[in-house]
């Protein structure tokens, strides 16, 4: 019996330890978490910060987030100033081994403003659009960003970590010829979106956003540019509005009313950092817009 | 144009001047106006039963990193009634310490409570609460030139407890003379989620410092603080928020022998703020405290405030009616109308 117990004992101790020494990965996004826990597998443990059903644009900086990431081995930013609040919850963290991941970086930046920025132009971000994560092309340049910080912080498992990025690339590439497939019926076609999150989304889909119902990026619109919507929707015959669940319903469903257009209300990110839900939210928005 | 308002405007233009020539290594510069507009009846205000209008406190930002693990912040204030002052400028050593520490020096507004550390034009209802001067030391706020270090408890990744003990020169506790002595603040604040989306932070704050330096007279203040945020709809959030002050003085009433009385008094505020529509807010403030000179008496204010954000928070109008009843005088109303407007970039928002 005290063997037993004693065994039982050590496992647990084992089990223990074995938790308290896996890779913490902290995630502005849990797209950018999904996709670490798809690249980590089993050596990772992994937390996101934003929720899919809240603006990304605005994350209240709390205490609660600094701790854990004051736990955590590396941090995931999106970058291009969407998350600056990730920067303040580091700062607090207090964390000096933290290596910080900017998954920004390798990507094909869309929408970059040219000249001088200021609020003239709305809530405009002077790196570009960083929406990226919905293109699942940049999955895998995101998924890159990943392999190269876990390398860093777990060389001993590299291995690992490799053929879990090329098993991710092989699976994102299959997929998306699957869903190019499965939109080739809305393939060349023009889409209203809210906000400008859904550009890349576009251009992976070969869609085009024709306006936004912001007339400036984050500006509400007003009674001129919703007329100018409802005219440019109905002479150019556009039938798909793009919105995200927290903005406000009273515009699209305006929209809706005075023409044919459908709101498709998508999450900008999946909803949980489940190594297949970066995956699984591309497969519910193809099945919207089927 | 006074000299100070001329220095602030010659050191904006340069900064600014500087800002569009060399961006990279520049700092984040915001500049934050404030129009204000009021009508009180309140006999104890010069300007009673007339509506008054007047650029409030202007504010010019300066931020930036200094190396991976340091940054400084400036903020200069300028005002009809101030002139030109910095209001803050410190350093804040943020890497590099060991696990969970922090280092801060400089003039700041010291962290006692969740209220003094905030800049007003933050608040969510124009200005502080009576309740703080009444209470806390320092004549607008309770800022110092001071040294802090802090530490984030290592025991649990679901409360962040942080302890902070401030050394600080003292001279909030006795603006009228220049003799130098110390005070010290210590404050222990506990944050966490209740169910992962409703944030709870309490916290208590202890200060104790010398009002009169010459005849070394102390002041403790030990202080409580709660807030929580309530989601209602995916546009609506209601914040709850109220801190308690315990002032224990000894109050000098003789220059000449040094006689003094110790006086105890206590005050609260509480606040519930109602955002909606992503840009629109509205709620109640009260506060009340005992009177500083008879602490049998009790002022208490009551205000009722709204706000909204147009187009952006770059620009923001608010609105608010305030009835303050100081039990040994008159009852006063007054109005106030406010119009923020900020330039420049604007960090995420603390809790």
């Amino acid at each position: 019996m005290n063997k037993k117990i004693f065994v039982s004992a050590m496992l647990l101790f084992i089990a223990v330890c074995v938790e308290a020494s896996g890779i913490k990965i902290g995630a502005s996004l849990p797209d950018l978490g999904s996709i670490a826990s798809y690249i980590g597998g089993d050596k990772v443990s992994v937390f996101t910060i934003a929720k899919n059903n809240s603006n990304p644009h605005f994350v209240e900086v709390l205490p609660s987030y600094m701790i854990k990431i004051s736990k955590c081995d590396i941090f995931l930013k999106a970058g291009l100033s969407l998350d600056q609040w990730a920067d303040q919850l580091i700062e607090g963290s207090r964390n000096s081994k933290l290596l910080s991941v900017d998954c920004s970086n390798g990507i094909n930046v869309l929408d970059k403003p040219k000249g001088k920025v200021d609020h003239s132009m709305g809530d405009v971000h002077p790196d570009g659009n960083p929406h990226y994560w919905l293109d699942p092309s940049n999955g895998v340049i995101i998924a890159a960003s990943v392999l190269e910080a876990l390398k860093k912080i777990d060389p001993q498992n590299s291995a690992y970590y490799e053929t879990n990025y090329e098993k991710f690339k092989a699976e994102s590439e299959m997929k998306i010829e699957s869903w190019k497939k499965e939109l080739a019926h809305v393939s060349g076609e023009k889409i209203i979106s809210y906000h400008s999150s859904w550009a890349y989304f576009a251009s992976a889909f070969k869609l085009t956003v024709a306006a936004s119902v912001e007339p400036f990026p984050g500006i509400p619109p007003t009674a001129k540019h919703l007329d100018f919507l409802v005219k440019k929707i109905n002479a150019e015959n556009i039938k798909i509005l793009l919105q995200e669940h927290y903005f406000p319903d009273n515009a699209p469903n305006f929209l809706a009313s005075k023409t044919k257009i459908r709101v498709v209300k998508a999450a900008p990110s999946c909803d949980n950092t489940d190594a297949d839900s970066y995956f699984k939210h591309f497969d519910e928005i193809v099945g919207m817009l089927k | 144009m006074s000299k100070n308002a001329l220095i602030f405007t010659l050191s904006l233009f340069f900064i600014c001047t500087a800002y569009v020539f060399a961006e990279p290594l520049n700092p984040d510069i915001s500049v934050i106006g404030q129009f204000y507009s009021k009508y009180t009846n309140d006999t104890q205000d010069v300007n009673h039963d007339k509506t008054t209008m007047n650029m409030g406190e202007t504010e010019l930002v300066c931020e930036s990193n200094l190396n991976p693990y340091a940054k400084g912040t400036f903020v200069f204030s300028i005002s009809n009634d101030e002139g030109f002052q910095t209001e803050e400028a410190y350093i804040t050593v943020f890497n590099g310490l060991p696990d969970g520490l922090a280092l801060k020096a400089g003039k700041y507004r010291i962290g006692f409570g969740k209220l003094n550390p905030e800049h007003p034009h933050a608040y969510p209802f124009m200005e502080a609460p009576r309740v703080m001067s009444a209470m806390l030391p320092g004549e607008e706020s309770f800022n110092d030139t001071a040294a802090q270090a802090s530490y984030m408890l290592p025991f649990t990744d679901k409360v962040a407890s942080v302890v902070s003990v401030d050394v600080l020169n003292g001279s909030s506790f006795h603006p009228e003379e220049d003799k130098y002595s110390s005070a010290w603040v210590a404050r222990w604040s506990n944050s966490f989620l209740i169910k992962d989306s409703t944030p709870l932070e309490i916290g208590f704050s202890y200060t104790q410092g010398t009002n009169n330096v010459e005849w070394d007279k102390k002041t403790t203040v030990f202080g409580a603080d709660a807030k929580t945020k309530l989601k209602l709809s995916k546009t609506s959030v209601l914040t709850l928020q109220g801190e308690y002050f315990y002032n224990d003085s000894d109050v000098l009433v003789s220059e000449s022998t040094g006689e003094s009385v110790n006086s105890k008094r206590s005050g609260f505020y509480t606040f519930a703020n109602f955002s909606f529509l992503q840009r629109w807010n509205a709620g109640i403030i009260y506060d009340q405290y005992q009177n500083l000179e008879n602490k049998e008496l009790t002022d208490r204010t009551a205000k009722v405030f709204a706000g909204y954000s147009l187009l952006e928070e770059t620009t923001v109008l608010r609105l608010a009616y305030e009835k303050f009843t100081p039990q040994d005088g008159e009852i006063s109303d007054t109005v106030s109308f406010q119009l923020v407007f900020m330039m420049g970039p604007h960090k995420a928002h603390k809790f």
